[in-house]
């Protein structure tokens, strides 16, 4: 048997442990890396940056706990950018455990702006269907929602809701985007995009988002963050414009996403090394 | 008239009392015609269904194609929130058909003690405990518990446990055998290592625009693939899908499709 056998045998418990390793150390060693900050992070951080102040921006959240390591990071930067802007929000979810998550991470950031619930922000809650909710909002959005997913106040008694002042339809908003693992955002171009001038951006998971970069291209879509890597870039911008003071759980959780990835290509190179030299070393048996 | 103003006559919005009959009213027609559905033939059954089917879907169409007027609306528009409402409720009863079939499978496995029925009482007990602490205790500690700290973190666990998966599958299963095989890799590897500032690294010395080297910094060639390799395969993809889907639209909506899913209740 060849001697570099052993390269296509290790152990998958071995592989756990090493993988196991190289995650924590990431976590919690810190370690210096460049972060470079791509063109559709930045497109979608400028729109954000833009929106009128005197408009209702949608944060529309449809992920769960089973991807809140990517989605959860990047609904905070945008939660973050919007409040720090005095820019008020209306959370929404086609996910059932979404409304709860996205409600957390509004309850939990608030304080800090200052942000008081009726006033700068509401959650409208969770819907089931789609498309019939999106198609109703581009028309009569307290037509479609009612009342809102906390108190159960109808959404046109403006005494008690004052941020949904002057908000009847998606024409009214200022800027909307979807945090999503999902492939609702198919549906909000086909109904909702064309209907508005608010600019749409998203937030999917790694592995979704190159299936996003055409509607990029065709302009409607204006920006997103590609996974966690891209609420890290969003994150670093926040930093350069005073939004943050220093870099939070978002940029550290690179690191190990960065070495679990070498990790990777290190292993898959080992692997065709170790077929390339067992065959090699066959020839070479069967030659002599 | 307009057909909006017809409909606000008809059926002027009601509160209190009236507004709890009607929704009784509206609740014995519905079980009656569940009902009435159920004791009809099989033929007339899906001719009842396929009926309800393409008015369904008509609306939308119709809806859709229709010119607007001047003010962007046409004679049906004022009835999409409502309908979209509708399809709502439609869609939440899904979720107790699947909350039914789930009982009616594991409440099987429990009463016959089939192999693994221990799994199916804690899978019942859990959907139970969750629903009532849901329905009645939300806004307690024991709600919050149960969701943040149980099935988050098991939700989230699961998922994690993928990493290892993916890390011991591309370790045993990604040989370079062709030369496609050999192109996805390369292709996997440039952006990848675009993606991860390990990677970003490697050519961080050449500046990042404005300089004819700056298109061979990883960064910008992992960007270069996705926007233009990747989105020109991703469009001729979606172009394939979206015909692909309008034909099976068509077919649901007009009843063609055949198949156990559609024929074996109604046959």
């Amino acid at each position: 048997m060849n001697r570099l056998h052993w390269t296509q045998t290790i152990d998958r418990r071995i592989l756990y442990l090493v993988l196991l390793a190289l995650v924590v150390i990431g976590l919690l060693v810190p370690i210096p890396l460049p972060l470079v900050v791509g063109p559709q992070a930045r497109a979608l951080y400028n729109a954000v940056q833009q929106a009128p102040e005197d408009k209702l921006a949608l944060v529309c959240t449809n992920w769960s706990a089973s991807t809140q390591g990517e989605n959860r990071p990047q609904t905070e930067v945008i939660l973050r950018h919007l409040m720090h802007r005095h820019i008020r929000f209306a959370l929404m979810a086609f996910d059932q455990q979404s409304t709860n998550l996205a409600r957390e991470l509004a309850e939990e950031l608030a304080p800090q702006y200052g942000y008081v619930y009726g006033r700068d922000w509401i959650n409208w809650g969770y819907r089931a269907d789609v498309n019939g909710t999106l198609k109703g909002i581009v028309l009569s959005i307290p037509d479609t929602f009612k009342t809102d997913s906390q108190n159960r106040i109808p959404l046109t008694d403006l005494a008690k809701l004052p941020v949904m002042q002057g908000v009847h339809n998606t024409k009214d908003l200022s800027i909307i985007v979807e945090i999503s693992p999902s492939g609702v955002y198919k549906a909000w171009i086909q109904f909702v995009v064309g209907s508005t001038p608010a600019k749409f951006g998203y937030g999917p998971t790694s592995v979704m988002a190159p299936e996003l970069y055409n509607y990029i291209d065709a302009g409607q879509m204006v920006g997103m963050m590609f996974g966690i890597k891209g609420a890290a870039e969003y994150e670093r911008l926040l930093i350069q414009d005073g939004t943050l003071k220093k870099p939070g759980f978002t940029t550290r959780a690179i690191a190990p996403v960065s070495l679990s990835l070498v990790l990777l290509f290190v292993l898959i190179g080992l692997g065709n090394y170790g077929m390339y030299a067992t065959r090699n070393g066959r020839k070479q048996e069967k030659g002599s | 008239m307009k057909l909006s103003t017809l409909l606000s006559k008809l059926f002027p919005p009601l509160h209190g009392w009236p507004l709890i009959g009607a929704l009784v009213g509206v609740l014995v027609l519905c079980v009656f015609l569940f009902f009435a559905l159920h004791a009809l033939p099989p033929r007339a059954r899906k001719m009842v269904i396929a009926g309800a089917t393409f008015l369904a879907g008509l609306f939308f169409a119709l809806e859709w194609f229709w010119p607007a007027g001047a003010d962007g609306t046409n004679p049906l528009t004022f009835a999409v929130p409502t309908v979209g409402n509708v399809a709502n409720v439609l869609t939440a009863f899904t979720l107790g058909l699947g909350v039914m079939s789930l009982i009616r499978i594991h409440g099987n496995n429990v009463a016959r003690q089939k192999a693994g029925w221990e799994n199916s009482v804690v899978l019942l007990a859990g959907m139970v405990v969750m629903a009532v602490s849901g329905l009645f205790f939300e806004k307690t500690i024991f709600f919050r518990s149960l969701f943040r700290d149980v099935l988050n973190s098991f939700d989230a666990a699961m998922f994690a446990t993928l990493a290892f998966y993916i890390i011991s599958a591309a370790y045993r299963a990604f040989r370079i055998k062709s030369v496609e095989a050999t192109l996805m890799m390369i292709a996997a590897l440039v952006v990848m290592l675009g993606m991860i500032p390990i990677g970003q690294a490697l050519t961080s010395f050449i500046p990042e625009r404005g300089s004819f080297l700056s298109l061979l910094r990883v960064d910008n060639i992992s960007n270069w693939m996705l926007t233009i390799l990747n989105a020109a395969a991703q469009r001729a993809i979606n172009f394939g899908l979206g015909v692909g889907a309008l034909a099976i639209a068509l077919r649901v909506w007009l009843s063609l499709e055949r198949g156990a899913y559609f024929e074996s209740s109604a046959e």
